[in-house]
């Protein structure tokens, strides 16, 4: 079915990223009218405009104007970075690793960086303290697993997955004893919410944060398109080849750790977002990462801010992020799982 | 033991009943909200309570805590060690915590070493009545949490210790105060109801008490976020709050880590009436358990700070209430403490109201 997707035209492939663009700017304009404080379209296109050019005698209100530039413009933004980052970090690690079912958690970024929130909240550490926490442990997981995976003087692919899976396994065990210990009735429920993932109280300070992060970290994979390429060969190909296999994977790997503990720092645990993403953009683009990166970048922002539009305005409560990405990714990826089936394998044309 | 399917509000005419005929040949004899009789030869000598307000309940009509030989982990430091009982009822801070941890799921094996007369637990579940009943213990099975059900704890402590005039008269106090109130504010329409909305937590999620069991026409005020679904919490986002918009917020005082400033000092928050008026108040210690005997002095105090009332004779009252239900004399400081004064400091006529 996805297959069917694919654009054949350079030409039409060329044009997929402006429209892709296009769209991320449309949905971003309508995510900021929409919400459960209502507010008028034009309100919000003067509340806009009010910071370009200050409008005289402007009424609208305090509550609006903190609603739209203070609640509702930082998660867009930041729905818009963590559906970016994540989405380009799952391409990079499936390209990366040969492995079309591998995604940012595989390294065990994702639990370091839950353990190290964990323990914060556990702790009563709040706000700068527990980003910075979670970005350690997440940091600190990536070491542990480099460490774990060198035998010998040599790090294989194979084993830095299993060492990946080693040390989430790990920390998934410390959450759970972290949640254990925690308070049942101010802590726990806040770990569990937390771990869930959710933007609902993303400031600039913490966009600017994530941004440190997800930003250079995407702009450095984007740079290694050719070389992902490459590796996506098989690393005795890519050494023939001339690329340094093992400085490669280093960097690419690196860059992803950041983008995915910026995140879950951020926001908490988000799943399915860099696994399904890149499937559905190599549906469109095909598996050459020089296309394949900025188209599912384009749409893994399109997608967190869909989802985190919903999460806002389906019920009076946030549905955390985490549930509504699994909900979808899950039958989103069966059907992918299944047409890798009829097709014998993963397509990498 | 026998079973018997009575409403609970009957209990308190079957204890009467008992009581002045004089028919029960055990000393303590009563039906709990199961509807089992609970027969003792004599008031219980070992009480343990997984019921976390239990302790201060039996407190209160026991007039001490010898008998009482355990209680739950879980709150034990928050609420008796270390929080506002630590300053007014001090010997609560010193008892075991050994009847259960977390939750209400009882510790069988520590309770067992204790040997106990009987063990008050929730009736919510069996599976938390089941495990003591098995080895033989016997349960006093409380329900929650209607005003009603409040009002049988005392009853039901008064029949256990075998002093039913300190049950009654604490229900008296209750009742008094439930009156006078009504009285104030019966006539009051519904658009001059003060809006409050109860905020326990302030994160990536808000939750107010949507439908807490606090009679909230006594004081004159109106919740926002009331509806028919029962649910006492509700987790709203911030959006949904400054729909609401009310005019004034109170912080449960088991909301450990919020206090007004945590309101006024958030620039999102900034547009709400409630924060340009500085109506922000945490509710004083006294409010601590809902089931606590004292919680009823929470219904003058908001009406004080809703409707802006000076009330310095509050004060009196808070000490006339802690000395016939606990029998401490509460001076000065303590009573600052109960009612938050440095907290609440900043908030609109908080000082002037209760000098």
């Amino acid at each position: 079915m996805l297959k069917k997707l694919k654009i054949e035209s350079g030409r039409e492939q060329l044009l997929l990223v402006p429209g892709l663009i296009g769209l991320l700017t449309i949905v971003v304009l309508y995510s900021v009218t929409i919400g459960r404080y209502e507010l008028q379209v034009v309100d919000v296109a003067m509340i806009l405009w009010d910071n370009i050019s200050p409008i005289v005698g402007s009424d609208w209100g305090d509550l609006k104007e903190i609603v739209v530039e203070q609640v509702r413009l930082p998660r867009i933004l930041a729905a818009v970075l963590i559906g970016y980052g994540l989405a380009v970090s799952g391409a990079a690690l499936q390209g990366l690793f040969r492995n079309p079912l591998v995604d940012p958690g595989i390294i065990g970024v994702t639990a370091g960086a839950g353990f190290g929130g964990t323990l914060a909240i556990l702790m009563g550490i709040q706000s700068y303290g527990l980003l910075a926490i979670s970005f350690c442990f997440g940091i600190g997981s990536i070491v542990l697993v480099s460490f774990l995976a060198r035998v010998r003087g040599r790090t294989s692919i194979l084993m830095l997955v299993l060492s990946g899976v080693v040390i989430s396994a790990f920390f998934s065990a410390a959450i759970s004893i972290a949640k254990l210990l925690a308070d049942p009735f101010q802590k726990l429920p806040a770990i569990t919410y937390w771990l869930m993932g959710s933007i609902a109280s993303v400031n600039y300070t913490d966009l600017l944060l994530l941004s440190i992060a997800v930003v250079p970290a995407s702009i450095i994979i984007y740079l290694l398109r050719y070389q992902i390429n490459i590796l996506s060969l098989g690393e005795e190909k890519a050494r023939a080849l001339g690329v340094k296999v093992i400085l490669m994977q280093w960097v690419i790997l690196i860059a992803t750790a950041m983008i995915s503990a910026g995140v879950v720092a951020t926001c908490g645990i988000i799943g399915w977002v860099g696994l399904v993403t890149p499937h559905v953009a190599r549906a469109f683009v095909g598996a050459n990462h020089v296309r394949l990166l900025p188209v599912t970048g384009l749409i893994g922002a399109i997608y967190v801010l869909i989802v985190d539009d919903l999460a806002r305005t389906v019920t009076t409560a946030e549905i955390p992020l985490g549930i509504i990405t699994a909900l979808v990714g899950v039958p989103v990826f069966a059907v992918i799982l299944r047409r890798m089936q009829t097709h014998g394998g993963w397509s990498r044309d | 033991m026998k079973r018997h399917p009575l409403h609970s509000g009957l209990l308190a005419v079957i204890f009467s009943v008992l009581t002045t005929a004089g028919v029960s040949a055990a000393e303590v004899d009563f039906v709990d909200h199961r509807g089992v009789a609970i027969k003792l030869p004599s008031p219980p000598k070992k009480v343990v309570t997984i019921v976390r307000s239990g302790p201060i309940i039996y407190r209160a009509i026991d007039g001490t805590t010898e008998h009482i030989s355990a209680v739950n982990q879980s709150f034990y430091k928050r609420d008796f060690v270390s929080g506002q009982y630590a300053v007014t009822v001090p010997e609560l801070g010193d008892l075991a915590s050994t009847a259960a941890r977390e939750g209400f799921a009882p510790n069988v094996e520590e309770i067992l070493k204790i040997k106990p007369d009987v063990i008050i637990q929730w009736i919510y579940d069996p599976k938390i009545i089941e495990p003591l009943e098995r080895v033989g213990l016997t349960v006093v099975g409380w329900d929650c949490c209607t005003a009603e059900h409040r009002r049988d704890y005392l009853t039901m402590v008064g029949q256990l210790t075998g002093n039913v005039q300190q049950a009654e008269k604490i229900l008296q106090m209750q009742d008094n105060s439930a009156t006078a109130m009504r009285s104030e504010f019966s006539g009051v329409p519904k658009e001059k109801l003060v809006s409050v909305l109860h905020i326990d937590q302030l994160a990536d999620q808000i939750r107010v008490i949507a439908n807490g069991s606090l009679d909230l026409s006594l004081s004159g005020v109106s919740n926002p976020s009331a509806d028919d679904s029962g649910k006492w919490w509700k987790t709203v986002d911030l959006e949904q709050l400054f729909n609401w918009n009310p005019e004034m917020i109170v912080i449960p005082p088991y909301a450990k880590n919020l206090t007004p400033e945590t309101f006024f000092k958030n620039p999102l928050l900034a547009g709400l009436k409630a924060v340009k008026n500085k109506r922000i108040y945490k509710i004083p210690a006294f409010a601590g358990s809902p089931d606590a005997p004292e919680k009823y002095l929470e219904s003058p105090w908001l009406a004080a700070v809703a409707h802006r009332k000076e009330v310095p004779e509050f004060r009196t009252e808070i000490q006339t209430a802690y000395k016939s239900i606990y029998g401490v004399d509460l001076n000065k400081m303590q009573i600052d403490k109960i009612l938050w004064v440095q907290d609440n400091s900043n908030s609109q006529g908080y000082l002037a109201s209760f000098k």
